[in-house]
C-alpha cells in the first residue's frame, strides 16, 4: 500500500468532501424550483384572503358588540301605569312613620282624582299642601 | 481604485476604502449575489434554478456528512432552498451568498439535531443500520468516520466541514459561527484528532 493511501488526514479529507455521496444525490433543480415557486405563490395568495376574512370578522364582531351595548342602554318604554305601580311599590317599601302614612292617606283622599300621579291637579294639590302647611307661603 | 468599483460598493452598501481587505472581485461577487437574490425574491424561476444547480451538491454534502443519512440530507437540502426562497428578499450583501446559505443550512441542521434528540433512540439506530451496510475496506473506513462524525459536537463538526468542504479561512468560519479564530482552530484540531484516532487501527 502506498504511503499516500495511509495518510489519515488525506483519508479524512476525502471522506469529508463526500464526492461519492454528492454524485448519488440526484435532485432535479427545475422540478424543485417549480415546486418552491408554486408553494410560495399559493401561500402569498392565501395570506391576504386570511387577513381579509379576519378583518371582516373583527368588524362584524365590533358592530354586533356595539349593537348589544346600545340595546342595553336604551331605557324601557314602560307605560304610565307601570311607572305608578313601580312608584307605589317603592313607596310601600319606604320606612314611614304612622302619622306620615295617615297624612299621606288624607292627602290622597282629599283629591280623589289625583290617585293617578299623571292626572294630578297641581292647583288643588298646591292648595292642599298650603292648607297642610307643609311649605311656607310665598 | 476604479470609479466602477466605488459605485458598485456604494450600490451594495459596503464600506470600501483603499487598503481594505475587501477585494474588487469579492465586491462584484456580492453584488452578483444580491442581484440573484432579488430576482429569486421576485419569483424569477431561472435565477432559482441556477442557485439550486450551483449549490445543491455542496449543501447536500454538508448535510450528509453532518447527519450520515442520505434521506435526511436530501430532505434538508430541499428545505433549505424553500427557506432561501422565502428569505431571499431579506438578503443583505454583508456576506457572500455562500456564507449566507451555509448559515441557513447550519440553522436547519441545528433544528434537525434538536428534533432528533427528542425522538426515541431506537428509530435512529434502525436508520443507521439501513444506511450503512458494511463492505470493503474503504467502506469500513467510511463507516467508522461517519460514526465518529456523529459523535462530535455540532460546532466542531460544522467548523471542520466548512474548512474542508468549502475551504473557508479560519476567519470566515469564525465570522459565520460568531466566535473567534482561536476557537475555530481548536474545534477543528480536536475534531481531526478524534477522527484520526478512530481510523488509526485501520491504516
Amino acid at each position: 500500500m502506498k504511503k499516500a493511501d495511509m495518510d489519515p488526514n488525506q483519508k479524512i479529507d476525502e471522506f469529508l468532501k463526500c464526492k461519492d455521496g454528492s454524485e448519488s444525490f440526484q435532485l432535479d433543480e427545475q422540478k424543485l424550483a417549480k415546486q418552491i415557486l408554486f408553494d410560495g405563490t399559493s401561500k402569498t395568495v392565501s395570506f391576504p384572503s386570511i387577513r381579509y376574512w379576519l378583518s371582516v370578522a373583527a368588524c362584524v364582531a365590533i358592530f354586533l358588540g356595539f349593537l348589544i351595548q346600545k340595546k342595553d342602554f336604551i331605557p324601557n318604554r314602560s307605560s304610565g301605569s307601570e311607572m305608578v305601580q313601580a312608584t307605589a311599590a317603592s313607596t310601600s317599601n319606604m320606612d314611614l312613620l304612622p302619622e306620615e302614612i295617615t297624612m299621606l292617606d288624607e292627602w290622597l283622599l282629599a283629591s280623589p282624582e289625583s290617585v293617578d300621579f299623571f292626572s294630578v291637579d297641581f292647583d288643588s294639590s298646591y292648595e292642599l299642601l298650603v292648607s297642610l302647611e307643609t311649605i311656607p307661603l310665598p | 481604485m476604479s470609479c466602477n468599483s466605488i459605485s458598485v460598493a456604494l450600490n451594495i452598501g459596503v464600506k470600501f476604502s483603499e487598503g481594505s481587505e475587501i477585494s474588487n472581485s469579492k465586491i462584484f461577487r456580492m453584488e452578483e449575489g444580491l442581484i440573484q437574490m432579488k430576482k429569486i425574491a421576485n419569483g424569477d424561476e431561472k435565477a432559482l434554478i441556477d442557485l439550486i444547480a450551483e449549490w445543491k451538491g455542496s449543501i447536500f454534502a454538508f448535510f450528509y456528512r453532518s447527519l450520515s443519512n442520505h434521506a435526511d440530507a436530501e430532505d434538508l437540502t430541499q428545505k433549505l432552498f424553500h427557506r432561501v426562497y422565502r428569505a431571499a428578499g431579506k438578503y443583505k450583501p454583508k456576506a457572500k451568498v455562500s456564507t449566507w446559505l451555509f448559515t441557513i443550512a447550519r440553522n436547519l441542521l441545528i433544528d434537525e439535531l434538536k428534533r432528533r434528540s427528542r425522538r426515541p433512540q431506537e428509530s435512529i439506530l434502525v436508520e443507521w443500520e439501513v444506511e450503512h451496510v458494511s463492505g470493503s475496506y474503504g467502506q469500513e473506513l467510511k463507516e467508522i468516520l461517519a460514526r465518529e462524525m456523529c459523535k462530535l459536537p455540532e460546532n466542531h463538526r460544522s467548523a471542520l466541514l466548512f474548512r474542508v468542504q468549502q475551504e473557508w479561512s479560519y476567519r470566515e468560519i469564525a465570522d459565520m459561527m460568531k466566535t473567534n479564530e482561536a476557537n475555530v482552530k481548536t474545534w477543528i484540531f480536536r475534531a481531526r484528532s478524534i477522527l484520526k484516532k478512530a481510523i488509526k487501527p485501520q491504516l
